[in-house]
């Protein structure tokens, strides 16, 4: 090769590399444009040898189960279409393809990540699903595989809720629905018990033990009876128990046994304690009068 | 020569086409990288960018005018969709001053290859800049760092797990798509954000209680914050929080705690009630009330630790209500929200509207 001919060769290959460094838009090439890439390999290369494919998949996947691969008998009946969706999470990309199968057009989903600077298969949908026609992708949502989705959940804050009372209109339909009136005979007390203070935690209760009947028995009301001992052990701890009844209703019993329970505690938590206390709660519900239409 | 020319040939043809094992097939940019391109090292290079972007496109994309370079940072492309042979969709990703946001693009295969031919109009393009400009999300000492940004997402692309409604002077967005403004579209769009979340949880086998995060600038009024967690309780939220920057202007957020009716009969028990005035801040719980004059941030902070402590000592609450000024603004209410944090020692805070 004479000197002439040498340097010629030099600067050819000089302008062909700077070709190569300066890519235009539609010349981007490896890394820098993955995407095409991914186009490029299912296009043309799915049905390649495993053996040299083997740098497309992430170590420890085996090409020949990537699922175009087993979805047809011949490659002839296999065609690519076109990608659906392409996403990236998290570093990741996550392709969902359209492809036909026979004909048919299937979406296979699968994910690719960097290994040693270059993109490579590392996870799949194990079944394509079937999709009618090739158009549109699914509108955009929030769908990810299980293995991106749980980092999503880490670290909320927790839900906090600030108690407020009811608004008027509630408490009026309630009053529709309760349809009897809830009364006490009288209390009995027994040991260091806080008489008025008691009496008047109680009386409180009324509605509460009103939607309890409403609750057990809807729209049919039924008059009764029932009897709880309200027991405060040494510690301040109250135990409401059942001692008789004439309404046979374990709804009732359970929904007034917890609305005692939850009136005395309260009234023994936001002042002094209670303690070596018993008393007994007779409680009557009479049905409220119909008003006549 | 000839055979020169045919060497060049072929390498020429292997550097653009890359990679394949049919040397002869020549790879075209795809779309993907042409919006990556758009938004990343072309974005601020008007030539550069406008040989990517169709005519009408070059004049709707006003984000990289309205931004300064160190101030912006190219993501990712979050997803883009296919529509038809010539067209696909989808997002792409980029922070503000650290805080991931998103515009919405289309493209377009054009006789030039892929070419950028929409993108979010300009209010929403304004509105990311004005959420974190001078009056944008307020700032708040007592604010616990958020992965999220203004789209639903982290700068990985992963949602988060609240979903965001911003609010500007031009708009509603629910996890970075416009919604009309109406009670009914912003409910059902946050019903959705939070659907998708559970069914994500679903997937991931994770607990979830649905969640929503509220980005208001400073400037929105008093009881918008209100308004709109309530459409989040009726769209199945359990959680809220309000979106804020922390000192250095990161993302950050404020939880706030959801005002949540009793059963009839139930007894309440106490909650300080918190009501925010021209005048200072008044707090009562019973009968028990504290008054706290205004400072020159509006609250005079140094007053409201020892006032919360002494209706604490009277009746333990087990939270604060807060009533804002409905003359008042969001910063004014964020202030508050971030001094009772500070002054009440974990208590949770809830907004009700007037």
């Amino acid at each position: 090769m004479n000197r002439r001919v040498a340097s010629g060769f030099v600067l050819l290959g000089a302008l062909a590399l700077a070709a190569c460094k300066a890519p235009g838009p539609e010349a981007a090439s490896g890394p820098a444009d993955p995407v095409a890439d991914v186009q490029l390999w299912l296009a043309e290369q799915v049905f390649a040898d495993p053996a040299d494919m083997i740098m497309r998949f992430a170590p420890g996947l085996d090409p020949r189960e990537f699922p175009p691969r087993l979805m047809v008998d011949a490659p002839e009946q296999y065609r690519f279409v076109d990608l659906w969706r392409v996403r990236m999470v998290d570093g990741r990309l996550l392709v969902d393809a359209l492809m036909t199968f026979s004909g048919q057009p299937h979406v296979v989903s699968f994910h690719l990540e960097q290994v040693d600077e270059a993109w490579r298969v590392a996870s799949w949908s194990p079944a394509p699903v079937a999709v009618e026609g090739q158009g549109r992708a699914p509108p955009a949502g929030l769908d990810l595989p299980a293995t991106l989705a749980a980092a999503t959940f880490r670290g909320a804050p927790p839900a906090r809720v600030v108690p407020i009372a009811p608004s008027s209109e509630a408490a009026e339909e309630e009053d529709r629905r309760v349809a009897v009136r809830v009364g006490f005979q009288a209390f009995t007390f027994e040991g260091e018990c806080p008489q008025a203070r008691l009496t008047a935690a109680l009386r409180r209760a009324t509605r509460r033990l009103g939607s309890c009947h409403a609750d057990a028995f809807g729209s049919t009301p039924r008059a009764g009876r029932l009897t709880f001992a309200l027991e405060f052990d040494a510690s301040g701890n109250a135990l409401a128990v059942l001692r008789e009844t004439t309404l046979l209703a374990g709804a009732l019993t359970d929904c007034v046994g917890e609305a005692l329970h939850a009136v005395v505690t309260d009234s023994g938590r936001r002042r002094s304690p209670i303690s070596h206390c018993t008393v007994s709660v007779p409680i009557t519900f009479s049905p409220r009068k119909q008003a006549s239409p | 020569m000839a055979r020169i020319s045919s060497i060049l040939f072929a390498f020429l043809v292997g550097c653009q086409g890359g990679g394949g094992t049919d040397g002869a097939s020549v790879r075209p940019a795809s779309a993907f990288a042409v919006a990556s391109q758009a938004f990343g090292a072309a974005f601020f290079d008007a030539e550069a960018r406008s040989a990517l972007i169709t005519g009408r496109a070059r004049e709707a994309f006003r984000l990289p005018g309205l931004i300064e370079a160190d101030r912006y940072r190219f993501l990712q492309v979050a997803e883009l969709r296919r529509l038809d042979d010539t067209r696909c969709e989808g997002e792409v990703a980029f922070a503000i001053d650290g805080w991931p946001a998103q515009l919405s693009v289309e493209l377009t295969r054009t006789a030039d290859g892929w070419r950028l031919s929409k993108v979010d109009d300009a209010a929403t393009q304004q509105a990311l800049v004005d959420v974190l400009g001078a009056r944008g999300l307020p700032r708040a000492r007592t604010a616990e760092p958020w992965p999220g940004g203004l789209a639903g997402r982290d700068a990985n692309g992963r949602p988060t797990s609240a979903a965001l409604v911003m609010v500007t002077a031009a708009g509603f967005w629910v996890d970075g798509r416009r919604v009309p403004d109406e009670p009914g579209a912003i409910r059902a769009a946050i019903a959705d954000a939070l659907s998708a979340r559970q069914q994500l949880a679903w997937v991931a086998h994770a607990t979830y209680k649905p969640h929503v995060a509220i980005a208001l600038t400073a400037d929105a009024p008093a009881t918008r914050h209100a308004e709109i967690a309530a459409l989040a309780v009726e769209a199945g939220a359990e959680a809220l929080m309000l979106v804020v920057r922390d000192p250095q202007g990161g993302p950050a957020f404020l939880p706030l705690a959801h005002a949540e009716p009793l059963p009839v009969g139930e007894r309440l028990p106490p909650v300080i009630d918190v009501q925010q005035t021209a005048a200072g801040v008044r707090l009562a719980v019973g009968e028990a009330v504290a008054e706290v004059p205004p400072g020159d941030d509006g609250l005079r902070i140094e007053s409201l630790r020892p006032a919360v402590a002494s209706l604490q000592s009277a009746e333990p609450a087990v939270g604060f209500l807060l009533h804002p000024d409905p003359a008042g603004n969001h910063a004014r209410v964020v202030a508050l929200l971030d001094a009772l944090r500070s002054a009440g020692a974990g208590l949770p805070v809830a907004a009700v509207v007037p």
